[in-house]
């Protein structure tokens, strides 16, 4: 009960009713849709049946793959360095592509990136300087045709 | 005769430019950038010196009262494990232990020299350089762009106020100047924020790496020499951001100071700007590849070392990408460099699974690394010292205690028994222990009469 305590505090000050949907989703519908789904042999067939109506999508290895190497990403900042040095014009710092993509979904608008936005010359300058060897060239790619696709928030793996 | 070293730090680096310039074929093997590119300029050879009993590194004014000279005795003397007292620990050695450091220091600043990078300093005295965050950093060596902020030889400090750039903020930089000065007991500077009037193009520019790309042009280097022109005064240093230039930083450097009339520096920055880290690597990259040394790209996978003679440096598991070499010199660091990595089960040495010590001398290799971390925040934490030992030839010792194999050597971070983060002195480090693993590697491999001096024409 102490989560609905928490949500009325939140309706009281907000006014907001988000967090009753949510504790409403959580508490009832996923327990419902667990009790009720079809029992299946599949894990991830069995993950979708709980929380595709939710809208989880299963994402395509591939992107899921750039996702996780985006994600040994150290910060270093090497990569905006050498990409100013060799006067790269790239949509989005390098840096912060990197940081975004590792992130699996992205918020155009936090990134100030154009849905129209190019993609860089993928001249590689940036990947040959990672220390943690990530294509950060297929991560500026992967990142502009999502944008281009999708206005507001994409996923990327 | 060929050595293969493997990193690309500065350890690796002064290996291979040591073991080239006495004319050995050196090939340099590097999965990318070593750690070097992301130090913030500074090269305190001395280092804080933190286990030491006799050094007061906890307290910031007697730490940096300190002149490098006593700091690196007191270092020599205090821990047994400490590279430096590998390298320089025989008795009433402590004169002729300086004078090479100062010597080897030259040789760096010789290497560094052809890429308009400059080194400063000396075992004589401290500079004491301010960061971008404003806090305080001692130092004995630096690179050249950041040496001249040096407080101690300033009567005015004057921090440039660049309002859009990310990460520079020149009053909050002032401010926290002003406490840290307070706390280490030292006079206050005048302080004061100033604002170049530059063209909108580069007063605008929001990233650093940006703007230090756009004053790499000549245009661009002009119109900041103009707009610094009213800024000087006698007796004032110029506090820049880390943005005077990528490639063409000394004649910045130099055009700034002979238009303002002050003395002019950049502050030291960290990652994700670590600009002088930056130039540092690139400078020795050039050099290497001036000396000729071959520089392969690729990740190592193992060594073998069966062989008394060769070694083996094998590429992917199963590849047959190998290359043999008559002596290996290890330059891979330690955690982030990758020369020692910590898995999910173990810490261990992926090369050669060379036993692996942590700071109090406990072997660490094949437990997880969760169980050498001590709890508190603040605490010494042993594995942060993790490394090899090796003998006075810095050869790696195997679990026996006798060398691993001859011809193998190791340098930089790999080394056990200090922890460069507490120390400030990594890069001391790695430049003379890599220039030693190449001296010792150079004369094991030539016949015993021939002594290195020789071979490098006078070399001390």
């Amino acid at each position: 009960m102490r989560g609905y305590r928490g949500f009325l505090r939140e309706f009281l000050r907000t006014g907001s009713l988000r967090a009753l949907s949510l504790q409403l989703r959580t508490g009832i519908a996923h327990v419902g849709r667990q009790l009720l789904a079809r029992k299946r042999s599949d894990p991830v067939q069995q993950f979708m049946a709980y929380y595709g109506p939710d809208g989880v999508e299963r994402s395509e290895p591939s992107l899921r793959a750039l996702a996780l190497q985006a994600s040994a990403c150290l910060v270093c900042g090497l990569c905006s360095i050498e990409c100013a040095r060799v006067g790269g014009t790239p949509p989005i710092d390098p840096r912060e592509a990197v940081v975004a993509a590792s992130r699996l979904e992205v918020d155009w608008r936090r990134l100030g990136l154009a849905p129209e936005g190019a993609a860089c010359g993928a001249c590689a300058a940036c990947s040959q300087v990672c220390p943690a060897g990530i294509p950060i060239e297929r991560v500026q790619a992967r990142l502009a045709s999502l944008a281009a696709s999708d206005a507001t928030t994409a996923r990327i793996g | 005769m060929s050595v293969a070293v493997i990193g690309a730090g500065l350890a690796g680096a002064a290996a291979a430019l040591t073991l080239r310039e006495a004319g050995l074929e050196v090939v340099q093997l590097s999965a990318g950038p070593g750690a070097t590119a992301l130090v913030s300029g500074t090269l305190d050879v001395a280092g804080a010196s933190p286990g030491i009993a006799t050094l007061p590194w906890r307290d910031p004014l007697r730490g940096h009262a300190l002149l490098p000279r006593e700091r690196f005795a007191l270092h020599r003397r205090g821990a047994a494990t400490h590279p430096y007292a590998q390298l320089f620990g025989g008795a009433d050695e402590a004169e002729r232990s300086e004078r090479e450091i100062e010597a080897e220091l030259l040789r760096l600043a010789a290497w560094l020299a052809p890429e308009g990078l400059a080194l400063a300093g000396s075992l004589a005295a401290n500079r004491l350089l301010p960061s971008v965050p404003g806090t305080l950093r001692v130092a004995d060596y630096a690179l050249g762009p950041v040496a001249g902020a040096d407080v101690l030889q300033a009567a005015e400090l004057g921090v440039v106020d660049l309002p859009a750039l990310e990460g520079w903020d020149a009053r909050a930089l002032a401010r926290t100047l002003a406490h840290e000065l307070e706390a280490l007991g030292l006079r206050q500077l005048p302080l004061s924020v100033v604002r170049p009037a530059l063209p909108e193009a580069l007063l605008c520019e929001r990233s650093p790496a940006r703007l230090a790309a756009a004053l790499d042009g000549a245009a661009a280097q002009a119109a900041l020499a103009a707009a610094v022109r009213g800024l000087g005064a006698e007796g004032r240093v110029l506090l820049f951001p880390p943005v005077l230039g990528i490639a063409a930083s000394a004649p910045l450097l130099a055009a700034l100071e002979a238009a303002s009339g002050s003395r002019v520096g950049e502050a030291l920055a960290f990652p994700p700007h670590a600009l002088n880290g930056f130039r540092l690597q690139r400078a020795l990259d050039a050099a290497l590849c001036r000396a000729g040394v071959s520089c392969i790209r690729g990740r190592v996978r193992s060594v073998l070392a069966s062989n008394p003679e060769r070694l083996t440096l094998v590429f992917a598991e199963g590849s047959r990408q190998r290359i043999e070499a008559d002596a290996v010199v290890l330059a891979t660091g330690r955690f982030v460099g990758g020369g020692l990595e910590a898995g999910p089960d173990a810490v261990h040495e992926p090369l050669l699974s060379l036993p692996l010590y942590d700071g109090d001398g406990r072997r660490i290799d094949g437990i997880p690394a969760h169980r050498s971390a001590r709890k508190g925040y603040g605490n010494e934490q042993p594995l942060f010292s993790a490394g090899l030992r090796t003998d006075r030839r810095l050869r790696p010792l195997a679990a026996h205690g006798r060398p691993r194999h001859a011809r193998l050597f190791a340098a930089g971070d790999l080394l056990g028994g200090f922890d460069p983060g507490r120390e400030r002195t990594g890069l001391g480090v790695a430049l003379l222990s890599g220039i030693h693993a190449g001296r010792a590697a150079f004369e094991t491999l030539r016949a015993p009469q021939q002594s290195f001096a020789s071979a490098a024409g006078g070399m001390p």
